[in-house]
């Protein structure tokens, strides 16, 4: 038995060996040299809101359904340029507040059944290979009736160490303008403006031919009107500062010929909220042409330090919120994805079972979950195709 | 919109590194305007930079140098395989030597004539990894010592032609330069390859047949060139450590993930010979067939 991992280990020294050189440790990330043209529809269905604590509005919460379609298409031997187009309609209500009913129980305002809207999007993005490094311009525009967005950004890859490191840098901008709806009984603002800023650093480091660690570091600032137009009593800081530090760890499992993907990622803002994500991937292989990956996720969040679950007009604050987005709620997510490819062509579909509940720590005001936490179920289907 | 562009099978043949070679890639007709063009110019680059009849090359460099008391600088690829030379030497306890080459100077196949035992002697002070002088990236042989990357460097050469097309997007194919493999992929319908082992006895027929839908295979064998004297073989595959052709195997034929790695497996367990190397192959746990020398007068 000694002698028998004496000798694997004479394979493992051979093969570190080998995977120093060049023509056999190849991950150059080169330019593509054919068209690809990518196409996911996604339906989105939220789950009705909860009867017995809604007291206004519409129970049926949003629908969303998405048409996206993206083209890349290489330009001569180093480049190529991406055109992103996304195209989604959306329906249903949503909530505008919470109030204090009877023995302290929340009570959930909805507001009515929407019209139909559209939201459109389109980007595009010039992507420069050089040997060791490439570089990115992007830019964009997003337009709906009450919201309209330019964005912008630019990426730099450079290669180290036989390309076994690389490091990414990232600059990202987007000028945003809030139209809301008016609505007769609501005082909403007319024109708004909202900013943000973004930088991000990713490091990503193969270990071995079947291992690859990663891990980001993201900054950004939002600034302007952060404040929901919609929701009640809302008002928020105008100035919101985000950090983000992310981890992910891939390894390839060669006897079963699959791939486990491990992801942690950690969110702070100074608006005191501040979240874990842990999601956690498994891609089978069966043969090269079937792919089937299960995986979960899990999310908790602590809230915002102006958040309460309904408006206390006694102890009136300078920012007050009661989205559900900002308060204390844990999370948890089921996805099943299923990718058959053929010579030229992949077929996907993908479904998600997401469902979150309040963070029931104890009995105090701010703990009691918010009646607006949101359950979902979406499915996605596409293909891939080259040409 | 032409959706389907499927690739089509094409066969390159051609003469490199000494041995008759084939390239079987799927290629959709737009790579096939290029890539067989450019896989072909990879492996001639390869083949320029350490052929040792070349007088430009790194390998005649190297060996023009010996004696000079000056380390020469080489690139990183060169260095990977230095290292990887000296990794194969250590764990082959001596046994896979790339200075080992100048025995072919005193082993004449085609004479009939064994050299004599003082020559072979000679020889061995002109043998052993372990008296190179190599910091990296700096290497300096001692005088009359001849560096020769021909023992590993076709296997390489197909490990990186398959990692090149890899690279240009085919996923589908068999890079085979004279009997060392790699496969890129299975065939388009997802079946694997059937890689033919050559029958020792009778080299153009096949005694087995590895089904392989990725990774290298090599063979190491003694019948390409033997000579028989006095009744006996012996074969072309040299002992650095005794001078004379080791005995025992026939053929070695080895599965890895590169077919770098098969060939220096399937290389050290013929130095090693029967039974220390088939003991030796079987427990490094991949793939192999071995076959044994029939000649029990061989065995000496």
């Amino acid at each position: 038995m000694a002698k028998k991992c004496r000798q694997n280990a004479a394979l493992i020294a051979l093969t570190t060996s080998a995977l120093a050189l060049p023509g056999i440790n190849v991950k150059a990330e080169g330019a593509p040299d054919y068209t690809s043209v990518k196409y996911r529809y996604t339906s989105y269905a939220e789950d009705k809101a909860p009867e017995k604590y809604t007291v206004e509005g519409d129970l049926e919460r949003y629908e969303i359904q998405a048409n996206q379609i993206q083209l890349i298409q290489p330009i001569g031997e180093r480049a190529a340029i991406t055109l992103d187009y996304l195209s989604e309609t959306m329906s249903g209500a949503s909530p505008w507040g919470v109030k204090q009913g009877a023995d302290n129980q929340p009570e959930l305002i909805m507001s009515g059944a929407s019209i139909e809207e559209n939201r459109q999007d389109i980007g595009a993005r010039l992507k420069i290979y050089d040997q060791e490094s490439s570089i990115s311009f992007m830019g964009g525009y997003s337009r709906e009736n009450d919201y309209k967005a330019t964005y912008g950004g630019l990426d730099n890859e450079l290669h180290f160490n036989q390309k076994n490191t690389t490091v990414k840098l990232g600059l990202r901008f987007s000028l945003d303008t809030i139209n809301p709806t008016q609505q007769e009984g609501q005082s909403r603002v007319s024109e708004e403006e909202k900013n943000s800023a973004s930088y991000n650093l990713g490091v990503t480091q193969v270990l071995s031919q079947t291992a690859i660690i990663q891990a980001g570091l993201e900054y950004v600032q939002l600034s302007g009107y952060l404040t929901d137009p919609y929701k009640l009593q809302d008002s928020r800081p105008d100035v919101r500062k985000q950090t983000v530090v992310s981890f992910g760890y891939r390894q390839f499992i060669k006897p079963t010929d699959s791939a486990l993907h491990l992801d942690y990622r950690s969110y702070t803002d100074d608006w005191e909220v501040s979240s874990h994500t842990v999601n956690i991937a498994w891609y089978q292989n069966f043969g090269d042409r079937h792919v089937i990956a299960p995986s979960i996720r899990l999310y908790n969040q602590q809230k915002a330090k102006f958040y309460g679950v309904y408006y206390d007009e006694n102890s009136a604050t300078e920012y007050f919120s009661s989205d559900y987005r900002l308060s204390s709620y844990q999370a948890m997510s089921y996805k099943l994805k299923y990718i058959k490819y053929f010579d030229t062509w992949s077929f996907t579909v993908a479904g998600e079972r997401y469902e979150s509940a309040g963070s029931q720590a104890g009995g105090s005001l701010d703990e009691i979950e918010n009646p607006g936490l949101v359950s979902f179920t979406r499915w996605t289907v596409g293909f891939d195709i080259k040409i | 919109m032409k959706i389907s562009r499927k690739p089509i099978i094409s066969v390159l043949s051609f003469k490199a590194m000494g041995s008759p070679c084939k390239l079987h890639l799927y290629l959709t007709q737009k790579q096939a305007k290029t890539v067989p063009q450019a896989a072909l110019s990879c492996i001639r680059a390869l083949e320029k930079k350490y052929s040792r009849y070349q007088s430009d090359s790194i390998t005649t460099t190297i060996n023009r140098g010996a004696g000079s008391g000056q380390g020469l600088r080489v690139d990183s690829e060169t260095a990977a395989l230095l290292d990887y030379a000296g990794e194969a030497f250590e764990q082959s306890d001596g046994l896979f030597d790339i200075t080992s080459g100048v025995l072919r100077r005193i082993w004449d196949f085609k004479s009939g004539v064994l050299p004599p035992q003082e020559k072979i002697t000679q020889t061995l002070d002109m043998i052993g990894w372990q008296k190179v002088r190599w910091r990296k990236p700096y290497i300096e042989l001692p005088k009359g010592m001849e560096l020769d990357f021909g023992g590993y460097v076709k296997e390489y050469a197909a490990d990186t032609l398959a990692s090149f097309c890899i690279e240009k997007g085919v996923r589908h194919g068999l890079v085979d330069l004279g009997g060392d493999i790699r496969v890129i992929g299975p065939h388009l319908n997802g079946k694997p390859w059937k890689i033919g082992i050559r029958n020792p006895d009778d080299p153009e027929k096949a005694v087995a047949h590895i089904d392989s839908t990725g990774g290298g295979v090599a063979t190491s064998g003694s019948y390409e060139r033997c000579m028989i004297v006095d009744g006996r073989r012996y074969g072309h595959v040299l002992n650095p450590l005794t001078g004379w052709p080791v005995r025992g195997l026939a053929s070695v034929t080895v599965q890895a993930d590169q077919c770098l790695i098969a060939g220096t497996l399937s290389t050290i367990t013929m130095l090693k010979g029967r039974p220390e190397g088939s003991v030796w192959l079987q427990g490094m746990g991949v793939p192999n067939l071995i076959i044994e020398e029939n000649d029990p007068g061989s065995e000496a």
